[in-house]
């Protein structure tokens, strides 16, 4: 609406070679909610949606699948193509599976569906990694080689439907859902464009069931979607791209994240801030926007964030950071290596797997991996301490008091904090970093003057403890349809006032 | 249990299979009264949007000052002037920030011993259509001036095939409805000022977020959004550097700026483009409502000087000499009028350049019009 001008992608779409794909493209270049072509799109596509009476059920998924195919094909139409064929696939295999009466062919059909889709993802996402590192080893070694990355373009959102892909295969397969007999049923579970490009990570077992549910038009679940929405929109435009000013820069200068080795100690201190502020508004503002679209449609997504910097461990906040990331790692990955059934090592060892693979799993550069193996010793260590802490009353009693607990509290986001160091792919940025948060250096100051950073620290500060109290909810509720009507209009209009020049592309669009 | 939560069942009522339709169950009042305040809350939300968008973007229609702080501010700053001296001759100044920081105003006042106001209306990149469009604000709200020094500067006289170059900072949601026609008559991209104008008319809270910001906490906007250009000058709308020495590497470098700046446009200055037929509808303006106007080219220092191409200079100076003489509006060549120490940059004044400036100005145009004036 808001972001007038379009936000830099991170990866150029593919030009199309079919003139109608190509028109779709000019209208709407980015897959970006809070774009004004969206919104457009949106409400032609939920007009058709309403208007088709609801007996033909089965027609207003249709549309919904061909509506989310184009809001794909706009972005590139050939990428498209791939995501509905490997949807097909995962479809027939299933099927199929549900068929197979001999184990071994069902556990075929099984690996078969997961190869396929993490052939996909390995492809498209990891094979530049793999290659460059093969090459690093191979210059370390003393057999240096040229080389040149390759020309792939990956596939917006590719982590998030692979999973939800693999998680269905493994379902159907354990016996835990039934395999999708509606075709069209099966594709909005993948292609349903509020949740394809970045999550929540939707399960079949959730989500087939609801799209066999007639859908009716209610007002209450319209204000909520409208407000999920707009809080949505809110966090990405005037908190998320705001602090992207003080991480990235502001064109005039760039950021402390972006050019550390101009910066001073204090401004890359306040930039790490400014960065765990953006990647929660950024990511969960468009986890609110995808939650809320999906309800205006009658749909109910999974919670994906649930106030994580209020959390008093890192194993909490893997509670209540992308929530529907954790669980998936937690029943695909975690629980099948042996979850901590095998002792202190083995659960070690099965937590350091699945957040170095969740590192992996965010982006392909030795940077995430680092972020997740961080995480894993976080866990690791925070074991460690319940344990030790467990026959020590005294010292749990001072840790869950008020001073304790806002000590824990604050502990475990400047531990969440410089572990988001690690989350880029420039690896020598994140020393740099590092080297000049705890080695005092001078150089630049922030690129635009600090007070709005607090003012926003504060802010978030206030709501976080409004609604951990309670007291958001209580006011929501007391509120009259015309305080919350002006509520909401002043939510939208701030979101408006508040947006940057440039707007950002969505942090997580690029995993 | 959240609101959500609580109705689902009338919301989504199970079914067993895609073919079967289950009736919904029958609302409840309790219901039927939680969907009536959604319902409220929902369309008055969205009323409130677009009633709060309608209002600014009418409010901005009507006052420039609004949608254009660059020219609000001055135009404060020169309102309170003739409200403090009325009956006193009015000497204004329009051009870019060559005049912003080159004329002054009380230096010249002060030259002419009283009962003049002397008005420094410059703004940053103001070329011609940017004179124009003030000048007829300026001409709605009833100023009538004495004396009108408009600004000829060669850079912002060019016309390369995108047109002129001041659209890029006289952007659309500048501009009210009328001004927009005006400007697309002398260049402007019709591709970009529309929708920029239509934003602001129809998105304000969106598309004048940095003027209202800039207002409200400049703090938390970058300096070149702040749109506060005019906010740090005199009461007779003079500014100046906050540094009055410069060494001279700085010098080298600023003047390496400006010539990265204007020596491309200097090479597309034509008195058949569409500026300069901007310049000569502001001078008819003028003209036929018996303003005396006088064209000045403001002081070049010799690095400036050097970027024009051969022969350039001349015949810009003898195409504008050539409309000073259509319109009654001879044109002051004041290029060498300055030592290079006076500027900073070759072109942008200190204020002892302003006021050596002004004072040689005052002596041979202001007070020679003046007495010629009616």
């Amino acid at each position: 609406m808001f972001a007038t001008t379009p936000p830099p992608t991170s990866s150029a779409a593919p030009e199309s070679a079919f003139a109608y794909f190509r028109w779709l493209h000019d209208l709407m270049p980015e897959p970006f909610f809070q774009t004004q072509p969206f919104l457009m799109f949106f409400a032609a596509v939920a007009a058709g949606y309403w208007l088709i009476p609801r007996r033909w059920n089965t027609a207003r998924v249709w549309w919904l699948v061909v509506a989310s195919f184009h809001f794909y094909a706009a972005w590139s139409a050939g990428l498209a193509f791939l995501v509905a064929a490997t949807t097909l696939a995962d479809f027939t295999l299933a099927r199929l599976m549900a068929a197979a009466t001999r184990p071994r062919v069902r556990k075929a059909l099984m690996l078969t569906s997961i190869g396929m889709n993490l052939g996909v993802l390995c492809y498209f996402k990891y094979q530049n990694f793999f290659l460059e590192s093969l090459h690093g080893l191979l210059a370390g070694g003393g057999y240096p080689a040229a080389f040149d990355p390759l020309d792939i373009i990956i596939p917006f959102g590719i982590s998030f439907y692979t999973f939800e892909a693999i998680s269905y295969a493994v379902d159907v397969y354990r016996g835990k859902v039934k395999a999708e007999r509606s075709l069209p049923h099966f594709l909005l579970f993948i292609l349903f464009f509020p949740h394809l490009v970045a999550g929540p990570i939707v399960r079949a077992g959730d989500f087939l069931r609801q799209t066999r549910r007639v859908k009716r038009w209610n007002w209450v679940r319209v204000q909520v979607g409208l407000q999920l929405f707009l809080l949505g929109v809110f966090k990405k435009l005037a908190i998320a791209d705001r602090m992207a000013v003080f991480t990235d820069g502001t064109g005039l200068q760039p950021g402390p994240l972006v050019a550390p080795e101009l910066h001073n100690t204090s401004a890359i201190w306040l930039a790490v801030l400014a960065f765990s502020i953006r990647i929660y508004a950024d990511f969960s503002g468009y986890s609110d926007m995808a939650v809320g679209l999906a309800h205006l449609f009658g749909f109910k997504l999974a919670r994906n964030f649930n106030l994580p910097y209020l959390a008093t461990n890192v194993a909490e906040f893997w509670h209540r950071w992308h929530i529907s990331l954790s669980t998936w790692l937690r029943d695909y990955l975690f629980i099948p290596l042996g979850g901590s059934r095998g002792g202190k090592w083995a659960t070690a060892r099965n937590l350091m797997l699945t957040m170095t693979l969740g590192g992996l799993w965010h982006g392909a550069a030795w940077g995430y991996v680092i972020w997740g193996v961080l995480h894993g010793l976080f866990l690791i260590a925070h074991r460690a301490f319940r344990d030790w802490c467990e026959p020590r009353p005294g010292v749990r009693a001072a840790l869950e008091s008020p001073l304790g607990t806002a000590w824990r509290v604050g502990f475990t986001f400047l531990c969440v904090s410089l572990a988001w160091v690690f989350f880029r792919p420039d690896i020598a940025g994140s020393w740099e970093i590092l080297n000049r948060l705890f080695i005092p250096h001078g150089g630049l100051s922030l690129p635009l003057h600090n007070r709005s950073l607090w003012y926003t620290v504060l802010f978030l500060l206030a709501c976080h403890v409004m609604v951990a109290r309670g007291w958001w909810q209580k006011a929501w509720d007391a509120a009259s349809p015309a305080a919350l009507g002006a509520a909401l209009a002043v939510c939208l209009t701030a979101a408006m006032l508040l947006a940057p020049q440039t707007g950002r592309t969505f942090i997580y669009f690029t995993f | 249990m959240t609101a959500l939560d609580a109705p689902r069942v009338a919301i989504e009522p199970r079914v067993k299979s895609v073919a079967v339709v289950v009736a919904p169950v029958a609302a409840t009042p309790e219901v039927k009264t939680r969907a009536s305040r959604s319902r409220r809350t929902v369309l008055l939300a969205l009323a409130l949007v677009v009633l709060a968008n309608a209002t600014l973007g009418v409010l901005g229609e009507y006052s420039p000052r609004l949608k254009d702080p660059a020219y609000g501010d001055k135009w404060a700053m020169f309102r309170r002037q003739l409200a403090a001296r009325p009956g006193d001759k009015l000497v204004l100044s329009l051009g870019s920030s060559r005049t912003l920081l080159g004329f002054h105003g009380a230096h010249a006042e002060n030259a002419l011993g009283g009962g003049v106001v002397a008005f420094n209306f410059g703004t940053p990149a103001a070329g011609p259509v940017t004179e124009l469009v003030y000048l007829r604000r300026l001409l709605d709200r009833g100023v009538m001036p004495d004396l009108l020094l408009v600004e000829v500067m060669p850079g912002l006289c060019a016309d390369g095939p995108a047109g002129p170059a001041e659209q890029l900072t006289l952007t659309g949601e500048r501009l009210c409805r009328s001004e927009v026609e005006t400007v697309e008559r002398y260049g402007f991209d019709p591709a970009a000022v529309r929708p920029a104008w239509r934003e602001s008319a129809y998105l304000p809270w969106s598309k004048l977020r940095f003027q209202l910001l800039g207002r409200v906490v400049p703090s938390w906007m970058p300096w070149n959004l702040r749109f506060d250009w005019s906010r740090g000058a005199d009461a007779h709308g003079w500014a100046t550097p906050p540094r009055q020495e410069i060494t001279p590497a700085e010098r080298a470098e600023r003047e390496a700026n400006a010539r990265t700046e204007y020596a491309g446009s200097l090479a597309n200055v034509s008195p058949d483009g569409r500026p300069f037929t901007a310049l000569r509808a502001l001078l008819g303006d003028c003209q036929q409502r018996g303003i005396p106007t006088r064209m000045v080219l403001y002081p070049e220092g010799s690095s400036f000087r050097a970027m024009y191409p051969a022969g350039t200079g001349e015949r810009f100076v003898a195409a504008a000499r050539q409309l000073g003489d259509e319109f009654a509006a001879p044109l002051t060549d004041a290029r060498d009028w300055l030592a290079d120490d006076d500027m900073y940059d070759g072109h942008h004044m200190f204020k002892s350049g302003a006021q050596k400036f002004t004072s040689r100005l005052t002596t041979d145009v202001i007070a020679p019009a003046l007495r010629r004036a009616p």
